[in-house]
């Protein structure tokens, strides 16, 4: 019975599909593309926004800002200027040149917040663009902003005499250029010939959209989709065994965490808050969660960071110790804790929690957990603060310190979820983000790291990795730090 | 000749998950052809079982045994469903009660009156097929055949249905009919209609019957053979003269004397007491000897089944002493005890009716009707189905709110009462339902459906035990029922509860809405004599509803006919049965079946089609159109309500005064005592 | 209530179905005593494992003895499904006689207002209600009473409207009751038969409702077991650990089948074709 299902769904899915043509790319994904709008950022929009745009720099596996459509650039001696020599000989998709006139477009565009970039905020430290001629852009800011090359990585250059509305249409500069686009359907691309790096060796790029995640791997098998991405480690399982599939990982930029409410009886208590981190298995959520893909964190950064210092990722799991630490608390015990998750946003944070729950019973803390939809998870632990603990992921990790630091609600030195204050901290993370000399920001950051550890008011546990399943006939997949696929230099053998 | 149905010692049990009960015990008999023959016996006796065997109808569940079911000639008893179909409906077929479900709502009558053609006689065109539908309904006398046929049955009314049914029954030419109480559901006008052309068309067509019923003025009007059954055996066959004037067994002696009739005015009845038996082995020897006069003490009935004696003549009884009941005289209805008398016709009044109008929409359901009743004395309402007479009850009872005019229970018009005080001023006027398998909550045991009211009103716990029991005692009924449930009881004991109940708060009206109807015939009489004693001791008005004329002239004081609402003549009991001055009144009694088969050649007024639709009343006089004196000035002019002849006989007709012309519709003669 | 259960027990499914569900309840009862294992117990290192001596079902994602979580499973399933069914039946029924035996605008709202539950998916409206009152097993309890109740307001109604029709109702209001003694004393107890076979078939109907809430992580909060949740959680599973979601699966058909055939028996007592087969003329 399960079989014929199965065959049904993959005819169903067949027929809504056209037969292959040679060298083009079928990526399948379940979230709808609602737009081609390179500012959204959200999963749904990662195939399309190194295909159709590019970026100034692009960070490398070793978090170095490479060229794009910058081949060059220079801080100024107090580091408030950024000049950048761009690339000659681009051209947009509609025949236009890429100029510094485009740069100072799109920088006004993010930063209007009408038009809803996500990087909006972060924008805003550049107070103004120079153009002194058509390949030097100069961009400045009121403070050293060591941080720029996150903002420029995600900063597509869209074109200043173009109306970018983004709908079904737009003019990038990318290695593939827009077709047609269907809203809940497909997205169509062919190769852009003229590219400045070299003209891809795939025809185009047919993006399918399959609402059920199913149905989708089913195409996958079928071979009517070539790349899925955005998969839970359970789904990716099987593909691992078998070698008509090529499985991969990368990072997202998320990580999971636990952050607790300092505001609150019996958290405010550091021992308490320590006794939780000791009793936390981060090895085993990680192999629970993401197999032999999991990492640990016990810093939010990975080790290549310029924030990440070797001693304090120093976190372990030990309920003896954990044990004797809460003892030596002072409180009455058991204790009582409750833990919000929400199942509807990721059924992840509710396991870490049932993982936690069965720990945290053997050091004498009953822990309850409060699995709320979406809405109510958002309300809970933004606006209200209601909660003891959270289990929660955060974004932007991976890359630069500063945005993560500055920006996230559970790391910001001012105003973040778990009422934590410290001016030590504020100071650490401000001078990290403001700093142009690297030996500096390290320092800044190894402080910020050691308040972080030692405070325990957030326990970052595991990076979520970005999974994805190819067929074997496709080579030469790259994905960004941010988990963001690069389709330029993949091919489709026969 | 030999005989169109045969039937050889049949036996028939049902199994069902309390054990296998026995309800026909080697039942004989036969059916030549043209012949018209009654069945007759109360519900469980086995008649309707006995010729649903016989027609191969009944379900899987029964157990039949047989020494052979033959039917022209071929032996049934072992045949298959479809042998039986290849006979039903062509050598045989049935009428049953109701017409009102025996036709399929979905379907045109044409088709369905067609249907046992185009069953046997495969091949027979469309065309051919709506022919024989429209003949067979000339025949049955519809009117318009050729519309009719292309009507569906909620078209027509309940006569003319059955008419239909019957037109399906022949339409196969059948040489055998079985109707199951053919008449049992229609009103009395329409059941003489039908009797008329059953006995028309047996004749014309050379064509077999057998009546299953109960009634035995059905048999006296209509067959020539009667097979009394009783606990699955027949204990009495015989020619239809003999049997009213020397039956020749005490059961159908005990029949004929329980029974009330229009035309004599009798004490007490004679009741049969005792229940029937509920299978045909429930009671050892003779299975009538607890009820029996003839058994008295008599070892032979005790232990004995009497077998079925043949005499010379034809006639059969299943009776050890049946020349002791041939010998005895002629059946008398009545003990010749005092008859129930208009003896406080100076109480007070404790219900009147004043002009009361009700209408349902469009559909006028009582129309100014004015009406009173006094302390001791009873009212009889005569009328066919939609005349008014429950809505009627209904107004008095407070339980409907009348759409013009007055309702006094005890000079307080209950029509202007609301809420407490109305619940309170029903407590005073009570009713016996005409089902009490209906008006008793089966939930409930009898203590409490007894004491229901009075818990309602609030009486002391002490004071409603002793009244319980002393109701109990009054109805006639054993402490010991007080813990049963309803469906423990038998149909008459569990009117007697009704009664009970109604008399709980000792009420100043109580209105009987045909409370014997749904009654055996030897439970009826039983029921019919408890309510006279209570009208002697109960110092109560009493409305009673029937439209058995039997009944109400045996209970009633006074009568009032009503017709679409109204109420077209009223008066003494006997002054309006022996001097009917209202048409529709001369109908009904006409339409009565007659006592003794010796009156049926009577030449009768028998009134055409059925009473019309309440929505739609005839202007002026609303008989006008079915009456045959009709004039210019019935048309234009509402016939009022006068005086006639003796006191306090009233009838709506312009020509109540005109005997001579009245005497041109023959009725029942019934003579004055 | 004792002769129901004599007619169940000689009915040939009914005896069956008596069986099914009073196994499981049994089981729901001496949950503590059969279970080899706590329900929360996360065993380290025995995470999705098949079916061995240890752990005959298996053990799920976090190292739980799927034995031990299909038996607690069974105190939350069937509670719910009872507690659900209960509360359903009293709206319902409430709902339905109030309309049936007052007639005008209280049954035009009521049946509309019923009409409207009608209107919505069980599992959308269970999701509506969980979105007001939160997650949780009273809440989904009181979800699917709310969408359970209009089939016992329209089963109520149409048994009180052919119920008032008959005498003994008019017999009672003669005698000065009053509605609600009429509805409560005499309408209530004369429909209980077709209730009660409408209420067997709800439970189950209820439990495969808590089981697709939970599914959707609206019913019982985790890690209370719930045969719909263990469902859930094996649909992730099921390349790894096939038996993972057949346990839970039988224990629910158990109950299923065994609801049913009960249902089915009392259905067959209260119809009254089954009753007049076995009757004379």
């Amino acid at each position: 019975m399960l079989k014929r299902l199965s065959l049904a769904t993959t005819a169903l899915v067949a027929l809504s599909l056209p037969a292959l043509a040679a060298g083009t790319l079928y990526y399948g994904q379940t979230a709808t593309l609602p737009d081609l709008n390179p500012y959204i950022l959200s999963p749904a929009h990662q195939p399309m926004n190194n295909t159709v745009f590019d970026g100034l720099t692009r960070y490398d596996e070793n978090l170095v800002p490479q060229p794009r459509l910058a081949e060059s650039w220079e801080f100024s001696e107090d580091g408030t200027a950024l000049t950048l020599h761009l690339r000659d000989g681009v051209k947009f998709h509609n025949g236009n040149d890429f100029t510094s006139a485009d740069v100072a477009a799109t920088v006004a565009f993010v930063q209007d917040p009408s038009n809803g970039a996500l990087i909006q905020g972060f924008a805003k430290r550049i107070v103004s663009v120079d153009t002194p001629d058509e390949r030097t852009a100069v961009l400045n800011f009121e403070k050293p902003f060591p941080g720029v090359f996150d903002l420029l990585e995600l900063m597509y250059i869209v074109d200043n005499d173009t109306e970018n509305a983004f709908a079904t249409a737009a003019n990038g500069t990318g290695p593939f250029k827009v077709v047609s686009h269907e809203t809940g359907t497909r997205t169509t691309f062919e190769a852009n010939p003229d590219y400045w790096d070299g003209a891809p060796s795939l025809d185009g790029v047919e993006v399918v959209i399959v609402p059920n995640q199913q149905a989708e791997l089913l195409a996958l098998r079928s071979g009517d989709l070539d790349l899925v991405t955005e998969l839970g480690y359970i789904d990716l399982v099987p593909f691992t065994r078998d070698d008509r599939y090529k499985t991969g990982d990368a990072a997202s930029g998320v990580a999971h965490d636990i952050t607790m409410n300092i505001r609150k009886e019996p958290l405010s208590n550091v021992k308490v808050r320590e006794a939780i981190d000791l009793a936390v298995d981060r090895e085993r959520i990680a192999r629970l969660l993401f197999g032999n893909l999991g990492r640990t964190w016990c810093l939010p950064f990975d080790a290549h960071s310029i924030a990440y210092v070797e001693e304090k990722n120093d976190c372990a799991y030990d309920l003896d110790k954990a044990r004797a630490v809460l003892e030596s608390a002072g409180v009455a015990l058991p204790l009582d804790l409750s833990i919000l998750t929400s199942s509807e946003i990721r059924t992840e944070y509710t396991t870490i929690a049932e993982i936690m729950q069965a720990d945290l019973k053997e050091i004498g803390i009953n822990l309850s957990i409060e699995n709320v939809d979406a809405v109510t998870y958002r309300k809970r632990y933004i606006d209200e603060l209601d909660f003891d603990l959270v289990s929660h992921a955060y974004g932007r990790a991976e890359k630069d310190p500063s945005s993560l630091l500055e920006t996230t609600v559970v790391f910001k030195p001012v105003g973040n979820v778990s009422g934590f204050e410290d001016p030590a901290y504020t100071d650490a993370v401000n001078r990290g983000g403001s700093t142009p000399d690297e030996a500096e920001r390290r320092a800044a950051y190894a402080e910020a790291s050691t308040i972080l550890r030692d405070s325990h008011h957030v326990l970052s546990i595991v990076p979520r990795p970005r999974l994805y399943v190819t067929t074997d006939a496709i080579d030469g997949l790259e994905l960004t730090a941010d988990g963001f696929v690069v389709l330029q230099d993949v091919t489709k053998s026969e | 000749m030999a005989p169109l149905l045969e039937v050889k010692n049949l036996s028939i049990a049902f199994r069902s998950f309390r054990g296998v009960r026995r309800v026909v015990d080697g039942v004989s008999f036969a059916i030549a052809p043209g012949e018209q023959v009654g069945v007759v016996g109360e519900s469980g006796s086995g008649k309707s079982v006995t010729m649903l065997a016989a027609m191969g109808l009944l379900p899987g569940s029964a157990i039949i045994e047989s020494d052979g079911i033959v039917i022209n000639g071929r032996d049934l008893s072992k045949a298959s469903d479809r042998q039986w179909s290849a006979v039903r409906g062509d050598d045989i077929s049935m009428v049953f009660q109701n017409p009102m479900t025996s036709l399929n709502p979905s379907m045109r009558i044409g088709p369905q009156v067609s249907e046992s053609v185009a069953v046997h006689r495969r091949g027979t065109s469309a065309a051919e097929l709506r022919k024989v539908a429209r003949e067979m309904l000339r025949e049955v006398a519809v009117p318009n055949p050729d519309l009719r046929a292309t009507q569906y049955p909620y078209e027509f009314s309940g006569g003319m249905r059955q008419r239909a049914v019957i037109a399906m029954a022949l339409a196969g030419e059948p040489a055998i009919v079985v109707a199951d109480e053919p008449t049992t559901a229609l009103d009395v006008t329409v059941q003489a209609q039908i009797v008329g052309l059953m006995e028309d068309l047996t004749q014309k067509r050379n064509l077999a019957s057998v009546v299953i019923t109960h009634d035995l003025g059905l048999v006296a009007e209509m067959v020539e053979r009667v097979i009394i059954m009783y606990a699955g055996r027949i204990v009495e066959e015989t020619p239809v003269g003999p049997l009213f004037d020397r039956p020749a067994h005490p059961y159908t002696r005990a029949l004929l004397e329980s029974r009330p009739v229009t035309t004599e005015r009798h004490g007490r009845l004679n009741a049969i007491p005792g229940l029937p038996p509920t299978s045909a082995d429930a009671v050892p020897g003779c299975p009538f000897h607890p009820r029996c006069t003839f058994a008295r003490d008599r070892e032979i009935c005790r232990t004995e089944r009497p077998p079925l004696t043949r005499f010379a003549d034809g006639r059969a009884s299943a009776c050890h002493f049946y020349e002791e009941v041939l010998a005895a005289e002629e059946p008398r209805t009545g003990t010749g005890q005092a008859a129930p008398t208009a003896a406080a016709a100076d109480g007070e009044v404790v219900l009147e009716l004043e002009d009361v109008s009700k209408h349902f929409g469009k559909v006028k359901a009582l129309n100014g009707v004015s009406l009173a009743i006094r302390r001791g004395e009873t009212l009889g309402i005569a009328g066919e189905s939609g005349c008014g007479k429950s809505t009627m009850a209904r107004i008095a009872m407070g339980l409907l709110k009348p759409t013009a005019g007055q309702v006094r229970v005890n000079g307080r018009d209950i029509s202007q009462l609301r809420g407490r005080a109305l619940r309170e001023a029903r407590r005073d006027i009570q009713m016996v339902f005409q089902d009490p398998t209906s008006s008793l909550d089966r939930r409930m045991r009898i203590r409490s459906i007894i004491a229901e009211p009075m818990v309602i009103a609030g009486m002391k716990r002490a004071a409603i035990a002793a009244r319980i029991e002393a109701l109990m005692e009054a109805v006639g009924l054993a402490p010991h029922y007080l813990a049963a449930y309803p469906s423990e009881l038998s149909g008459g004991q569990r009117q007697r509860v009704a009664i009970a109940r109604a008399l709980a708060l000792e009420p100043d009206v109580i209105v009987f809405d045909e409370p014997t109807s749904a009654l055996d015939v030897s439970i009826q009489a039983q029921i019919v004599n408890l309510l006279d004693d209570l009208r002697q001791s109960a110092n109560a008005g009493y409305a009673f509803i029937a439209h058995d004329l039997g009944v109400l002239r045996h209970v009633s004081d006074a009568i009032a006919v009503m017709y679409l609402g109204r109420i077209v003549e009223t008066g003494p009991t006997d002054a309006l049965f022996c001097d009917p001055r209202h048409p529709y009144t001369r109908a009904l009694l006409a339409s009565a079946p007659v006592d003794h088969p010796k009156h049926r050649r009577q030449e009768k007024f028998v009134v055409e089609g059925s009473p019309p639709d309440p929505a739609n009343i005839p202007s002026g006089c609303c008989f006008r159109n079915r009456c045959p004196l009709a004039r210019d000035i019935c048309a234009s002019e509402e016939p009022p309500l006068i005086e006639v002849g003796a006191a306090g006989h009233r009838a709506a007709c312009h020509f109540a005064a005109d005997t001579a012309l009245l005497a041109t519709l023959p009725t029942l003669t019934i003579t004055e005592q | 209530m004792r002769e129901t259960l004599a007619y169940l027990w000689h009915h040939r499914t009914g005896r069956i179905g008596v069986c099914l569900v009073s196994f499981m309840v049994l089981v729901a009862i001496f949950a503590p005593v059969i279970a080899p294992y706590g329900p929360n117990e996360q065993i380290r290192g025995a995470e999705l494992m098949g079916m061995s001596w240890e752990h005959p079902f298996g053990t799920d994602f976090l190292g739980r003895d799927i034995l031990s979580r299909t038996i607690f499973a069974s105190r939350i399933s069937l509670t719910a499904g009872a507690l659900a069914v209960v509360l359903g039946a009293v709206l319902g029924i409430a709902m339905g006689l109030s309309a049936g035996s007052l007639g005008g605008w209280t049954e035009t709202v009521m049946m509309r207002a019923s009409d409207s539950i009608m209107a919505f998916p069980a599992i959308l409206l269970g999701a509506a209600v969980v979105a007001i009152l939160g997650p949780g097993f009273v809440q989904v309890a009181i979800a699917i009473a709310i969408a359970q109740s209009p089939l016992f307001a329209r089963l109520t109604r149409a048994i009180a409207l052919s119920e008032a029709r008959l005498e003994y109702v008019e017999a009672a209001e003669s005698m000065g009751a009053t509605k609600l003694r009429i509805m409560l004393f005499h309408i209530l107890p004369n429909s209980a038969g077709p209730l009660i076979v409408q209420a067997s078939l709800s439970v189950g109907i209820a439990i495969l409702l808590e089981s697709g809430l939970s599914f959707l992580g609206l019913g019982v909060q985790p890690p209370t077991p719930s045969w719909g949740q263990m469902l859930a959680d094996a649909l992730r599973f099921i390349d790894f650990i096939p038996s993972y979601a057949i346990f839970p699966g039988i224990a629910l058909t158990i109950v299923l089948v065994g609801v049913n055939f009960i249902a089915d028996a009392l259905r067959d007592k209260i119809d009254p074709q089954s009753v007049t087969k076995g009757g004379s003329n």
